[in-house]
């Protein structure tokens, strides 16, 4: 089936079932966060499926950590012998994904999946092993947040980019399950048993509510941002839109796109080791400090400009597409407010 | 428009032709209502854009180490420095103050703007008070706010979402303003004494425990540090890597020491202000923390900081009288906390 229903009592079997296969992820509560926690199967606690706050706006971080975790170790050492740190192939289901998440797949899978620069070949084990065994169960947003944008940077509350099965709530609690993917109706085919055929009815209550939707996501001028962004790089509104900018990596580390990684070796100091990669962010001076003392991007101000220009100018000559999915998650979390939304606006614009 | 925005407009623009400031830094409505933001203006006319109301949280301070910081050694006639004007509440003058004696900034070129506070309101308390429902604006009327969340409209007291170290606060006047308006501040509270009391009355196992769990919600992303005023080190101990202090990662031990030499590093300078606990994504409670250490300089070497410029830091001074039994006798201290 293409379509199916799943009817609302029905969600937390749905979920155990899947955890006999899978180690099931979906926004959960976690201290005072909604976030990506383990629900069923591998991982879960017996009851995680309790803790499911599906009808929160989005998680407070993005899916990518669940591709591209925060810390992960690339190989063990000791003194000159190297052993390879199993790739990770464990079965994943990201449940309750938003679209703009999903999408941001679709733009990470192009930073770490397979490449041919010249001769050479890029491609990420860590990262492809994860997408690989992944399946991505989206939710679309019956009610975007006011910090919402994704129909201006190529996106839609009930996109399909990167997913593998979008769910959309329907009024009467139900979930509308598509299939987007052979991987994703796979899984639908697997638990064919836990659904019901939809009614002509509930399909046009998807279309209907797709469109309510689409139309209460606020505009923001991205048209031809990366021209504008390309003619603004001396421009004087990076100072007077960014000078408040405190410098701390928020925005990056909550960014489902943002992707920078630092790699470092943790030793015990008996010639044993572990060679890590973690998150970095492009706000630390650190991130662009020369071996001989010089930063060319010194100031606060410069690093966020290079934030803005990587996403709406450099990613769309390097990887085809703007960077930035229009998620909000920065704009909501900035300690002094700093939105993203104005700068894109305001390139071009005389400060 | 209030009573207290006309007043800092007027008296804002009113530096800017006095010649009295090169640039001041206020608060402007943000993006985001309710939110207020910091706003950085060079000209009177800009004073338009100025506003004071509960969500002016951010510590303006934290700008100045940035602005007065030497890049390089004295090299003969330099220009002058510049003169900021910075509208300060009672815990960011305190701020100011701490910066001062540390010769961060030079108190002889700041204009201070003071606003007696009447406590800020805290947007995790609001959202919880409508159910976390998303808010699209908040008015304040009187003592309460009108809040505008999904299609509703609810009214709450101003005291139920106020921030805690607000609640608690023990100077709500920022004492010292060059020039200061005319505001109500709110009465002196405990200052988090019974926060930390209930703190130390856990066992010490809970206390860690309770530590490690709080930190296990960390993501490193260092907002804490970067809205701090008083946490300007130009290399971080975090950043360092010949020694790395730290490993990378949101590895829960690595947070953990992180905010345990981030939080040491603010002994008898941090003046709760509360700007970490803000800016955090994750909404961590350092507060517990912060308010302990200060606690603990309180008692131990009777010193509260941000008053007085001339007064010598207790880390950096030694007097007989200092308590010194929790190096002598850790255990009774223990006992006794």
């Amino acid at each position: 089936m293409k379509e199916a229903i799943l009817s609302k009592g029905r969600l937390e079997e749905f979920l155990g079932a899947m955890g006999n296969t899978a180690a099931v992820y979906a926004p959960v509560e976690s201290g005072q966060n909604i976030v990506f926690g383990a629900v069923s199967g591998p991982g879960a606690a017996s009851d995680g499926v309790r803790s499911l706050r599906l009808g929160a706006s989005n998680t407070r971080l993005s899916v990518k950590g669940l591709f591209f975790p925060q810390r992960e170790p690339l190989f063990s050492f000791r003194d000159d012998a190297v052993k390879a740190v199993a790739e990770p192939k464990a079965p994943l289901v990201a449940f309750g994904v938003r679209p703009c998440d999903a999408m941001a797949l679709t733009f990470l899978d192009k930073v770490f999946g397979p490449a041919r620069v010249g001769s050479l070949k890029h491609e990420d084990p860590y990262y492809l092993a994860r997408r690989g065994a992944g399946t991505v169960i989206s939710l679309g947003c019956n009610k975007p947040c006011s910090t919402c944008f994704c129909t201006s940077v190529g996106g839609h509350p009930f996109g399909i980019a990167g997913t593998d099965v979008l769910a959309t709530e329907l009024p009467d609690g139900s979930l509308l399950l598509e299939a987007v993917t052979e991987k994703g109706q796979a899984l639908l085919d697997r638990h064919a048993g836990l659904f019901s055929a939809p009614s002509s009815a509930q399909l046009d209550d998807k279309g209907r509510i797709s469109r309510a939707a689409e139309a209460a996501v606020r505009p923001v001028h991205a048209a031809d941002a990366k021209a504008r962004a390309d003619a603004a790089f001396d421009s004087a509104v990076w100072e007077a839109l960014t000078s408040s900018c405190l410098g701390c990596g928020a925005c990056t580390f909550v960014c489902p796109t943002c992707h920078c990684f630092d790699i470092s070796d943790e030793t015990g100091g008996n010639g044993e080791g572990v060679r890590l990669r973690s998150w970095d962010s492009c706000q630390y001076p650190l991130f662009t400090a020369h071996a001989s003392g010089h930063n060319p991007r010194p100031a606060r101000r410069q690093r966020m400009r290079q934030r803005v220009m990587h996403k709406f100018s450099y990613t769309p000559e390097t990887a085809g597409m703007v960077s930035c999915m229009g998620c909000g998650r920065c704009v909501a979390v900035c300690p002094v407010n700093l939105d993203i939304r104005e700068i894109v606006a305001a390139l071009g614009a005389k400060p | 428009m209030n009573d207290i925005t006309r007043e800092i407009r007027s008296a804002v623009a009113g530096l800017f032709e006095e010649k009295r400031i090169d640039r001041f830094i206020g608060h402007e409505k943000g993006s985001v209502p309710p939110r207020s933001r910091p706003a950085f203006l060079s000209r009177a006319e800009d004073a338009e854009r100025l506003v004071w109301d509960g969500f002016c949280s951010n510590n303006l301070a934290v700008y100045l180490p940035e602005i007065y910081r030497r890049q390089g050694p004295k090299k003969g006639n330099e220009p002058p420095l510049p003169r900021t004007g910075l509208l300060l509440k009672g815990c960011d003058m305190r701020s100011l103050i701490a910066l001062a004696k540390e010769r961060q900034v030079p108190r002889e070129n700041v204009v201070v703007v003071g606003v007696p506070c009447a406590g800020m309101v805290s947007l995790r308390k609001l959202s919880a008070a409508v159910g976390g429902e998303e808010i699209l604006d908040a008015m304040e009327e009187g003592d309460g706010l009108r809040v505008t969340a999904g299609v509703r409209t609810v009214t709450v007291r101003r005291e139920d979402v106020l921030e805690d170290s607000c609640l608690s606060c023990r100077h709500p006047v920022p004492e010292g303003a060059d020039v200061t308006i005319k505001a109500k501040a709110r009465p002196a509270g405990d200052g988090g004494d019974a926060v930390v009391a209930a703190f130390a009355a856990l066992a010490r196992t809970e206390r860690w425990a309770a530590f490690r769990v709080e930190m296990s919600r960390c993501i490193r992303c260092y907002a804490c540090r970067q809205a701090c005023p008083t946490c300007y080190c130009k290399v971080c101990f975090a950043e360092d890597n010949n020694p790395g202090w730290l490993g990378g990662g949101s590895e829960v031990t690595d947070a953990m020491l992180f905010h345990l030499i981030r939080i040491y590093h603010q002994a008898g300078r941090c003046v709760e202000c509360d700007a970490c606990v803000r800016a955090c994504p994750m909404g961590i409670d350092l507060r517990t923390f912060t308010r302990k250490m200060a606690a603990d300089v309180r008692q131990m070497f009777g010193f509260t900081p941000g008053f007085d410029i001339k007064e010598k830091p207790p880390l950096c001074t030694f007097r007989e009288d200092d308590g010194q039994a929790f190096i002598t006798d850790p255990d009774a201290k223990e006992r006794s906390s």
